[in-house]
Formats: structure tokens, C-alpha cells, sequence
């Protein structure tokens, strides 16, 4: 666990018109370690996928860990289609 | 039945509106209230009946209605002023249109010779003429669309000289087909590597980059890279933006357009390159400098996506200063809460799992406020339900009749609460029968709508020149008396322009305007509709219908007539006044025969004329042809009823004023006319009335065939709606009879066809019970 | 869970084929007659992809594809329009409304199914 907080826990459906909420909701969460589920996500368009990528791009030069904990099949699925299959890889080594 | 035709009835019902819409659009242009709704309108139905007839591959069809369409897309855009004679065109067209649709219906083939020359006329007033051009640009948008399976030719070659056409075809083919294996002479065996840059008009247009590369994910094994060389921190980054673009490695066996069309809808919004792997020297110098920079950004964008994070901050952070975190984390806050009211699903996922998909569409709804109301829905019925229905409203009418006799016959006293219910009950009967026939009540437009066309038609064939003017083509009437009106009306029209109007020259030298106008008006009128036909011609020659008359034997030469008995021998059998028997009213077919079958309707049509002036026939019709209001009287032991709309009066004859004409015929003295007194019972062949006419009633009627008559009954039971059973279907045509009956009290009982009885009265020989009577 | 498509055509002819091909290829099916109406529709449904004509009473498929990426729960729906207009400028014109994509009428089942199946996530 990197943090205490509650993870972040994505929608089912980060469709298109979902990246602004969804840089909303992530905005709200910087400064501090950030534990992200999408265990529920279903789909994940391009623009949710930009917006996490800016995620991961921000909280690295805060200095600040950012993880997913939990994704659904789908989920990574999206990333392994939008060539990020190793945003998860590295969690998967550091679970066990 | 089969889906597939059931869509095509569907179609077939569809174009049956369509050509309407168009016919009145074009009407409409024709008397020069050309306004864009209007141009617009006739655009759409010709279009619809292209697409329809496309979708079921009505080839003749569709290559009509495109050359069709094409004009009055530059009158729709203003290329083409829709002048009289461009008009003139298009209503030809819509006639030609309406048979390409008749024969694809029947399955036969339209007059093919026809349709080009039509087909050939309409070209001459479009741009660009027989629009060879317009091929020309096919191939070459195709090529632009880069989406294959779309390519079904659609805009078939118009009717013209077949053998240009299929020329440029195949040029076009041939010019189209190389193209690919041109690409191919490329020889690069290498992967295929494919640059994908989004702009943000993809995302606005609801594309999306994920689906573009599933689509090139399911070519081959992809191996998929993104770059975020531009992509800011969070809080500088629109969400509706694009910052990342992706480089996708596929194998040199994927075919070049299968990954073209997985960018077929997105290519005018991303960059896009597809170039093989180290195929640099089949390019030209600029494409070798983009495919330098191509092989270089895999190599940069590898270790950006696949290096981990946490190592190595990679260099397009550093330039973007990073704010301070807590401020800026405070700011978006207050900012959250407002776009969280707005965007409700994402921020409820912070707190409850997550929301179903019908969640949001729901408080979607309740925020969108009072919904617009929505077009009146109808709904299609079979006829043979509504007919059942309308059947057993009958049969209802029937029965609460009968139970109010019951209870008349119990002694119940009128207060009483069983009679109070009787009465709210026939109320009720008689506003649900009201209803009922209101769902078969259809506008008389149907029919109308198909007159233009004969207007024209006629018009051509004759070398005269007509208006037409309808009016009321939105009064209502039973359906079944729609479906009749057409042939009484057509006749009617055929009638007024080939014998009512002058040629141009007479109607000029008459000090008239060369076009002559009919007018075709329908209206309701107590409780009956009217439809009139008029024309401003030569009116009747009174003369002539004479003089024929006399010659076919119906008048004797010294007869006396009015002018308006004169006018009325035009109705008389077997007459016909068009001194050649023209192509146009002599289909064997005399006015005659429209009044006979006007009046088994239980209608009426009388003629009025000017000479000089014109003539106006009226008929006029029964709103409906399941209930009747009649007289219901008794004749002998039988009831019978007699249309109310026929009776004038009724009196009780006194002696003196009953004389004898001739040895069997008796006349009526009222007030200072004398009208042939029929004894009803006699002429029907029923029963032995002892025809004591100060005995009885007599109903004074108005008969067609011999004017105002006087109808012997025995007594008068009241006046009362009945149901009308056909005896035609049940039993079968009888002289005097129109059809029969149900009464409250069960029996069965006929009603009166007037000009059939007086018909009949007129035909009966002497019979033994007035002789017996004189005698 | 399938897929709900709502079909905007004011031909009643099209608006049944698209219905029958769509429902066979397993997709519900709503449909509105022109684009007034299906700007009603889209107030109470969420389709998932909208197949709208171009031609049509009211407002038109330009005007309806405006309104939708105007705004609204539907703003991000992919639209495709369906049409027999093959001119380029109608095309451009068409996505410069805001349309996913388009379909060229007469439409082959297979091709309009897979058109869907490309913009549909």
C-alpha cells in the first residue's frame, strides 16, 4: 500500500465526455499518494486514457506514487490496446 | 409474412404519400408559391423514393429518380429558377415517377421509351446537362473516401445513350483499379508501421483512438506504442484535447487498405502516416525526411511509455514547472464541485460504486425540463379489425334498441330509473358509433390527389389548356365512400374538359382566357358531402342535347322541355353528346352510368348550366355507408325505411285531391302541383295493399328519375338511425331495395331505394288489385 | 448487454430496414421521423450509437448532429449519418456537424452493421 487514503475508484464507463470529470476528480487527489481501483471500469476511451497518462505524468514530478491496485479485464485490456500493457506490470511484481 | 416484405409494403404505401407530397409541392410551385419549404419538400419525396427503391434495388427506379432529384437539388440551391416550363418538366416527371413506382409495385416495367424522353427533358434544364460530368467526379471521390465497402454505385448512369455511359464507367474503373498495385510496386516487405497523431476534432466527433487501433489491433499482431512528448500535467491539460499519438507496428502481410479503412472516418482529423519499415529509397525526398522522423519516434517514445516512471523523470516534465501542490490541488477543488453538478457519473464513482448506465440518463431527463410535445403518433390498424368493430357497434346500436323497446313494452313509466339509464345508454351507443365511424373517416384528399394528373393528361390529348383548383380536399368521409368517389369525380373532370371547355382559339375568340379552369370542391352539407365539379366553358348546348335526344328516341320531337330537363337528358341511359365518340369521356362509359352508380350509394348528381358560362355538376353522398337515417313506416305486415334524406314531406292525401291517370296511374294534387302517387307495396310486388290513398300516408320524395313523387304507405312508425346490412352480400340485388335492417324489436326490415322504386313503379304492369280497385 | 441504437430517418421504409437489420444483428432499435424528434428521444434515451438521415422535415441531419454535440448527456454518442448524397461537400458538411461517421445508402446489412460496430465502443 502506498497510501492510507481511499483509492480512487474509476467509473465503469470513462467514455469520451468522462475525461474532463475524471481530470477533475484526479486534480482533487494530487499532493498526496494515490491509490487508483478500476476494477469496475468497462470501457475506456482515449481522451480517459490521455487524461490518466497526464496523471501518471504529474504525480511523477510531484514526487508522488501513483499506482492502480485493482483493474478489470477490460481495463487492461484498453491500456494493453493503447500501448501501456506496463502501467500495471510493475504493481503485479510488487503484490507478492 | 416474411420481414423483408413487409418493409416493402411499407415502401410501397410510403411512395403512395411521397408522390402526393410531391404532386401538391409541385402544384404548389406551379401557381408560383415556390418557397423553400416547399422546393424542399419535393426535393425530400423524390429523394425517399430513391432511397427506398435503392435499398430494394429497383434499378429503373432509382435511375430515374436520381436524374430526377438532381434538378431539384439546383432549384433547391437556387442553380435552377423553377420556371413554368421547368415546372411543366417536373409534374411530368412525378407522373412518369408515379408509373416507375406503379410498375416496380406490380412487378412489371415502366414505359421505358417514356421515361427517357422525361428522363432526357429534365437533363435539358439541368446544370451540367446530361450530367456526364457528374460520373466523371465518382471515381474520384471514391478514391477520396478510401471506404471500400461504401462504394456500391449508387447514382446509377441516368437514362441516356447507355453506351457513353457504361464507357466512362469502365474507364473510370480502370482508372480507379491500378491504384492500389501502383502502391504496391512500393516493394518495401517490411512491417508496416502506421503514425497516428489525433487532433482534438477527433474526440469532438466522437471518435475515438482506442477504437481506431482495436480496428488495427484486429489486423494482425500490432504492437502499439504511445508518445506523450506533448501531453502537460493535469492542470494543464483540456480534456477535450489531444496530446498523445501512437505508432502501431503491424506485419507486412496486413493489405495497405485494410489499414486505410480502419482510418476511413478519422483521416481528415489526425496526422497519419503508413509507411513499411525501411522502404525509405521507393520514396520520394520529403517522404524520406517524414519517414526519418518516423523510424526515429518509435525509438523515442519506446523507453517515454515503457521505462517505468519512478526511476527516470522523463524530459518533457522538466520544462512544464510543476505548481505548488496543495494551492492548485484547492482551486480545482471549488472548480469540482460545480462540474460535479453538472457531470453527475464520474464523481459519484469517488464515493458509491458504480452508477448504472441508466442513472444518468434518467436525471439527464428530469434536467432537460419540460420535454417539447411530441407529433401526434398514429397508429396502422388493419381494416378488418376496425370493420369487426364497426360491425359490432352495429350490433350494439341494434341491441340497445331493442332494449328500449323491451322496456317500453314492460310499462315502465319515462321517469323511471331503468328509462334514465336507457336514455344515457342510447347516448352513449350513439356517441361510440360516432367515434367508431370517425376512425374510418379519411379525407377526400386521396382522391383528389389523383386529378392533376388526369387534368393533364386529358388536357394534352384534347390540345386544351387547364387549370385545376381543388378545394376542401380535407373534408372527411367514410372510407368506403372515398374509395367510390374516385371514379363518379373522374368522369366528371374528363367530362368538364373534353365537353364543357372551348379549345384556346374559341375560348379566345369568346373573349375568354385561353386556359380554362375546373374547379373540384368538396364540402360537407347537412349531414351529406357535396362534391362539385365546375368549369368556365361553353356550358350545355341545350340544342344539341336535343336534338340527340330526340334522335336516340328518349324525348318525342314535340316534347316541351325546361332548360333544366335539357340539361338533366345528359344523365338519361344510352346518351352520349360528343358527336365523335372521343378517346377521352367515350370509354363506353356515359354519364349515365355515373348516376346509377352515384345513386346505389344513395347519392344524388344534378347538373346546372350557363351557356357560355360553364356547368357545375354536384354530387352529393352519404358521409357514411353503415348507417342511415330513415323514416321507418309500415306497409301491408311489413316495416319498411325510407332514406330521410329523400323525403320532403309527408301529408295525409284527402280524397279530392287523389285523381286517376290513365287506367292504372293515380297523381296527387299539392297545393297547385300534381305528383305521381306510387303505391309502394304494389311496386315492391309485396302484399295487397288496398291503396284507399286517404288511408294511408304519403311520403312525398325526391327522385331523380322522375322528380318529386309521392310514396303510399299504410302509417308512419317514426323516424330512427339504422344500421344498414347490404342485401347485396347477404341476399342479393333487388329492384326498390337499397339494402335491409335489424329493428329494435328484432325484425328485419328493407329500406327504400327511391329511384329504383319509382323505377319499378313505372315498369309494373297493370296489376289485378288496382284494377280490382277502379273497377 | 446489447447495444441501443437510435435510427433518425423520416422515411418510414428506411426507418423499418434499419430497424429489421439492426434488431438482427442484435441491437435494440428506437427511432424518431426527423430530427425535432430525435432530439425528443434523445431527452428520456441513452442510445449508444445514432444513425441519423440527412434529408429530413424540421430539422435536418446537419441540424440534429449540431444540437446533439452541442450538448446533453448524448454530446459524445457517435453519430453516423446514412445517406444517399455522395457529394463530397455533403460529406464535409456532415462532419463538420460533429458525425462519427457515415453510411451510404442503399446500405448492405453487413456494411452498416460493421460501420456501427467501428464507432461503438
Amino acid at each position: 500500500m502506498t497510501t492510507n487514503l481511499e483509492p480512487l475508484k474509476l467509473g465503469s464507463n470513462l467514455s469520451i465526455d468522462q475525461a474532463g470529470p475524471l481530470r477533475d476528480a484526479l486534480l482533487g487527489r494530487r499532493g498526496a499518494p494515490l491509490d487508483i481501483d478500476a476494477s469496475d471500469v468497462e470501457r475506456l476511451s482515449g481522451p480517459c486514457f490521455q487524461v490518466l497518462a497526464s496523471a501518471r505524468v504529474t504525480w511523477n514530478a510531484d514526487g508522488q506514487p501513483l499506482a492502480f491496485t485493482t483493474v478489470s479485464p477490460a481495463f487492461e485490456n484498453g491500456l494493453a490496446l493503447m500501448g501501456a500493457a506496463d502501467w500495471i506490470r510493475p504493481q503485479e511484481d510488487r503484490l507478492p | 409474412m416474411d420481414p423483408m416484405d413487409a418493409i416493402r409494403t411499407t415502401f410501397f404505401i410510403e411512395c403512395d404519400e411521397l408522390l402526393a407530397q410531391l404532386e401538391e409541392g409541385l402544384m404548389a410551385m406551379e401557381q408560383g408559391s415556390a418557397d423553400a419549404e416547399t422546393i424542399n419538400s419535393v426535393f425530400r419525396a423524390v429523394h425517399s423514393v430513391k432511397g427506398g427503391g435503392g435499398a430494394f434495388g429497383l434499378d429503373p427506379l432509382v435511375r430515374f429518380s436520381h436524374v430526377f432529384e438532381t434538378l431539384l437539388d439546383q432549384i433547391r440551391s437556387s442553380q435552377v429558377e423553377p420556371t413554368e416550363a421547368v415546372v411543366a418538366t417536373l409534374l411530368r416527371a412525378a407522373d412518369m415517377l408515379a408509373d416507375h413506382v406503379a410498375a416496380a409495385r406490380d412487378g412489371g416495367v415502366a414505359d421505358e421509351a417514356r421515361s427517357e424522353q422525361i428522363a432526357a427533358a429534365i437533363m435539358s434544364h439541368t446544370i451540367g446537362g446530361a450530367s456526364a460530368a457528374e460520373y466523371q467526379e465518382q471515381p474520384a471521390e471514391i478514391e477520396g473516401l478510401d471506404f471500400k465497402p461504401q462504394m456500391i454505385s449508387l447514382d446509377l448512369p441516368p437514362a441516356a445513350p447507355a453506351d457513353d455511359f457504361d464507357l466512362s464507367a469502365l474507364l473510370a474503373g480502370a482508372a480507379a483499379a491500378p491504384e492500389p498495385s501502383a502502391d504496391g510496386d512500393a516493394d518495401g516487405e517490411g512491417d508496416w508501421i502506421v503514425n497516428f497523431a489525433p487532433h482534438a476534432s477527433l474526440y469532438a466527433k466522437a471518435n475515438d483512438s482506442v477504437l481506431v487501433i482495436r480496428e488495427l489491433s484486429g489486423l494482425g499482431e500490432a504492437t502499439v506504442t504511445y508518445n506523450d512528448e506533448m501531453l502537460p500535467t493535469l492542470d494543464e491539460m483540456d480534456p477535450a484535447g489531444a496530446y498523445l499519438s501512437w505508432t502501431v507496428r503491424l506485419p507486412a502481410s496486413v493489405h495497405e487498405e485494410d489499414i486505410r479503412e480502419a482510418f476511413a472516418f478519422v483521416d481528415e482529423d489526425c496526422d497519419l502516416e503508413i509507411v513499411r519499415d525501411g522502404a525509405i529509397e521507393a520514396a520520394g525526398p520529403d517522404i524520406a525526411s517524414l519517414l526519418a522522423a518516423v523510424s526515429d519516434t518509435p525509438a523515442a517514445a519506446e523507453p517515454a511509455s515503457s521505462v517505468d516512471l519512478p526511476a527516470s523523470a522523463p524530459a518533457d516534465i522538466q520544462p512544464a514547472p510543476t505548481p505548488p501542490p496543495a494551492p492548485v490541488a484547492a482551486q480545482p477543488e471549488t472548480a469540482r464541485v460545480v462540474s460535479l453538478m453538472d457531470l453527475a457519473p464520474p464523481v459519484e464513482t469517488l464515493t458509491q460504486a458504480a452508477p448504472s448506465a441508466a442513472a444518468p440518463a434518467a436525471s439527464a431527463a428530469v434536467a432537460a425540463g419540460a420535454p417539447v410535445p411530441p407529433p401526434p403518433q398514429t397508429i396502422r390498424v388493419d381494416l378488418d379489425r376496425v370493420d369487426r368493430l364497426i360491425n359490432l357497434v352495429g350490433e350494439l346500436v341494434i341491441n340497445q334498441a331493442m332494449l328500449a323497446q323491451r322496456v317500453m313494452e314492460s310499462g315502465a313509466g319515462k321517469a323511471t330509473d331503468v328509462n334514465l339509464a336507457i336514455t344515457d345508454l342510447e347516448l352513449l351507443t350513439r356517441n361510440i358509433q360516432d367515434s367508431v365511424m370517425a376512425i374510418r373517416a379519411q379525407p377526400v384528399k386521396s382522391v383528389f390527389q389523383r386529378m392533376p394528373r388526369l387534368v393533364r393528361e386529358v388536357g394534352e390529348a384534347t390540345q386544351k389548356r387547364v387549370r385545376l383548383i381543388t378545394e376542401g380536399e380535407g373534408t372527411e368521409v367514410d372510407k368506403t365512400v372515398v374509395e367510390k368517389l374516385s371514379d363518379p369525380i373522374t368522369h366528371m373532370i374528363r367530362n368538364a374538359i373534353d365537353h364543357g371547355l372551348e379549345t384556346p382559339a374559341e375560348r379566345e375568340a369568346a373573349g375568354k382566357p385561353a386556359e380554362g379552369t375546373v374547379r373540384l370542391t368538396a364540402a360537407h352539407r347537412s349531414g351529406r358531402i357535396v362534391i362539385e365539379v365546375s368549369d368556365d366553358g361553353r356550358g350545355v348546348d341545350r340544342a344539341r342535347v336535343k336534338a340527340k335526344a330526340v334522335e336516340k328516341g328518349l324525348i318525342s320531337p314535340e316534347a316541351q322541355l325546361t332548360d333544366e330537363e335539357i340539361d338533366n337528358l345528359i344523365f338519361a341511359p344510352g346518351f352520349s353528346t360528343a358527336a365523335t365518340v372521343s378517346d377521352i369521356s367515350g370509354r363506353g362509359v356515359g354519364m349515365d352510368v355515373v348516376k346509377r352508380s352515384v345513386q346505389a350509394l344513395g347519392g344524388r348528381i344534378t347538373i346546372v348550366s350557363t351557356p357560355g358560362q360553364g356547368s357545375r355538376f354536384s354530387l352529393s353522398l352519404p358521409l357514411t355507408l353503415a348507417v342511415l337515417d330513415g323514416m321507418v313506416v309500415t306497409v301491408g305486415d311489413q316495416t319498411l325505411v325510407a332514406p330521410l334524406t329523400t323525403i320532403i314531406e309527408s301529408l295525409k292525401p284527402r280524397a279530392g285531391d287523389v285523381r286517376p291517370l290513365g287506367p292504372n296511374n293515380f297523381v296527387l294534387k299539392i297545393r297547385d302541383a300534381f305528383v305521381p302517387l306510387v303505391d309502394t307495396g304494389a311496386a315492391l310486388g309485396f302484399g295487397k295493399s288496398k291503396f284507399d290513398p286517404t288511408e294511408g300516408v304519403a311520403l312525398l320524395v325526391e327522385s331523380d328519375v322522375a322528380g318529386q313523387v309521392a310514396l303510399m304507405v299504410d302509417h308512419i312508425q317514426g323516424q330512427r338511425q339504422v344500421v344498414i346490412k347490404s342485401l347485396e352480400t347477404n341476399y342479393r340485388p333487388t329492384d326498390g331495395v337499397a339494402a335491409a335492417t335489424i329493428l329494435g324489436d328484432g325484425r328485419v326490415a328493407l329500406i327504400l331505394d327511391i329511384d329504383g322504386l319509382v323505377t319499378a313503379h313505372r315498369k309494373a304492369p297493370p296489376r289485378a288489385e288496382t284494377l280490382a280497385m277502379t273497377g | 448487454m446489447s447495444l441501443t441504437i437510435l435510427a433518425v430517418d423520416d422515411s418510414r421504409t428506411i426507418r423499418e430496414m434499419l430497424g429489421h437489420t439492426l434488431r438482427q444483428a442484435g441491437y435494440q432499435v428506437i427511432t424518431a421521423e426527423d430530427g425535432m424528434h430525435g432530439l425528443e428521444v434523445l431527452q428520456t434515451e441513452r442510445p449508444d450509437v445514432i444513425v441519423t438521415d440527412i434529408n429530413m422535415p424540421r430539422l435536418d441531419g446537419f441540424g440534429f448532429i449540431e444540437a446533439v454535440r452541442s450538448e446533453g448527456p448524448s454530446k459524445a454518442t457517435p453519430i453516423l449519418v446514412l445517406t444517399t448524397e455522395s457529394e463530397p461537400e455533403k460529406k464535409a458538411r456532415a462532419r463538420a456537424a460533429g458525425a462519427t461517421g457515415w453510411i451510404v445508402k442503399p446500405f448492405d446489412p453487413v456494411k452498416l452493421v460493421e460501420a456501427i460496430r467501428r464507432v461503438a465502443a
